[in-house]
């Protein structure tokens, strides 16, 4: 059971400050626009929050370029905007005492960059994403009875209250979603995802629980994905490196974003 | 043991997460949010500055336009221009008045065009009639002169035959006169014919006794049956 509400509230209220600025070759006007600082829920997308950032930049490109998409740049690199923020912020920069806070973040409106991220310029899109990772989560977790049993309205709560930042409103349902049904208690397998240095991802059907019926741990879990290195590795999430002998049942309760899944970056 | 542990590896888990809350939230939190409404208020500002410049410069292009009494005040310049001014009022009051009436003319010209038309219309509807009803007349008019002559003839036809019963009538009068006279003639005929045979019966009875009278003196030579047959042959005759 999901009864943390210490841990979870923590995880929650992480936002993260992103100062966003307009890529300057794109600047029509004479004048060079402010920047524009935001804190970010890290456990939001990127679409959603920046509606403002839309409409402070977009008095300076040009006319006829400002009905393009907008995307975002870090470092070079377009932004992958269907993933969380805080999961972005762990792969891109990572943790350690000095992140370069501020995150600096580039807006761009032209040569949208089609090959390599999805084209999310509506909030219907990113719900329809996000629902289909949930959904997916809980086939992992219960066979997908809890979600296919909830109704249109529970659907709805989950992601306005992830929209609107609304804790217990999202927790309401999401609770649902994190309970263990029947005898057991834990789930079939644990919905985890974990993201090398380039962004790329591997997932594996994992148990919590051993053969022998013990419990297993996030050392368990780097033992079966990468049983030659397992001891070097370590695990980012949440911007912190959760202890090895966390239970995997636990993390997968309390650690997980909102979709469900735990999101794990190799360092 | 295993509470122990469990309490290690969740507090050092809160641990980490409160310090990431530390340092990458609360330090930002604070000053983001005021960066943020002094960016609004900043925002807000400038939309304000441009509005107010809008105006300014609207009252400069008033006041421009407007003749500034130097300080010497010419009163007399202001007023003729007030005077003008409000001939000017009164005549753009003119002018949008007959403007308006211009367009209520126009208006009224396309009704009565409108109505004309209609009138068109109907005139030549009923020029079309009379056109009918003038070739239905001539046509009656040729049938009564025709029915006129026929009269004439009739009357012609009967005159003549009255004439001719009026002939016929005398020419029946005249045979019926000489009818009844030949009737009469007839009459005095039967008479006398009937006077005639009884002279002649006479004659023939005298002539009988002559004659008897004649054989029983005369010789007695001539056969009986001559002197019989002789004078039966008288009698009758």
């Amino acid at each position: 059971m999901a009864n943390d509400r210490e841990i979870l509230r923590e995880i929650w209220e992480g936002k993260i400050p992103v100062r966003f600025t307009l890529y300057p070759d794109e600047v029509y006007e004479l004048q060079q626009p402010d920047e524009f600082y935001l804190m970010v829920p890290r456990l939001s997308y990127f679409p959603l929050v920046i509606d403002k950032v839309k409409k402070h930049f977009i008095r300076y490109v040009s006319n006829d370029k400002n009905d393009q998409e907008m995307w975002l740049e870090y470092d070079g690199q377009p932004v992958k905007w269907h993933f969380p923020i805080g999961l972005l912020f762990d792969l891109l920069v990572g943790t350690g005492p000095d992140l370069g806070l501020p995150w600096h973040i580039v807006v761009h409106f032209e040569k949208f960059p089609e090959t390599q991220i999805f084209r999310l310029n509506s909030k219907d899109l990113v719900e329809a994403h996000f629902m289909a990772c949930l959904k997916e989560a809980d086939v992992l977790k219960h066979r997908g009875q809890i979600v296919s049993s909830m109704q249109k309205k529970d659907h709805n709560q989950l992601w306005s209250g992830l929209q609107n930042d609304k804790f217990d409103q999202f927790w309401a349902v999401n609770r649902k979603l994190m309970e263990v049904s029947g005898e057991v208690d834990h789930f079939k397998y644990i919905p985890f995802r974990i993201y090398d240095i380039e962004g790329f991802y591997k997932q594996k059907l994992v148990k919590p629980v051993s053969d022998e019926g013990q419990r297993k741990t996030l050392n368990d879990l780097l033992m079966e994905m990468y049983p030659k290195r397992a001891t070097s590795v370590k695990v980012l999430t949440h911007g912190m490196f959760p202890p090895l002998n966390t239970p995997l049942q636990w993390m997968s309760e309390h650690l997980s974003y909102p979709d469900n899944f735990l999101h794990l970056c190799l360092v | 043991m295993a509470k122990l542990e469990e309490t290690n590896w969740r507090k050092c888990i809160i641990e980490q997460i409160q310090d990431r809350n530390r340092n990458q939230t609360r330090y930002f939190h604070d000053i983001i949010t005021q960066n943020n409404r002094l960016f609004e208020n900043a925002n807000a500002l400038r939309s304000e500055n441009l509005q107010l410049s809008i105006q300014n410069e609207k009252l400069k292009a008033d006041t421009g336009s407007q003749p500034i009494s130097n300080a010497s005040g010419d009163s007399k310049l202001t007023e003729r221009i007030q005077f003008l001014e409000q001939k000017v009022l009164v005549q753009q009051e003119e002018l949008t008045e007959l403007h308006r009436r211009k367009g209520e003319n126009a208006q009224q010209i396309i009704d009565l065009n409108v109505k004309l038309q209609e009138r068109e219309k109907v005139l030549a509807l009923k020029e079309t009639s009379l056109e009918e009803a003038l070739s239905s007349n001539s046509v009656l008019k040729v049938e009564i002169r025709m029915h006129e002559s026929n009269m004439k003839e009739m009357e012609n036809l009967t005159q003549m035959l009255r004439d001719e019963h009026q002939a016929l009538q005398l020419a029946f009068n005249l045979l019926e006169d000489k009818l009844r006279k030949v009737q009469v003639t007839l009459d005095e005929n039967r008479q006398l014919v009937e006077r005639l045979i009884s002279y002649k019966a006479k004659d023939a009875q005298k002539m009988n006794e002559d004659n008897d009278n004649f054989l029983n003196r005369a010789p007695k030579q001539h056969s009986a049956l001559t002197l019989s047959t002789f004078g039966l042959f008288r009698y009758v005759s």
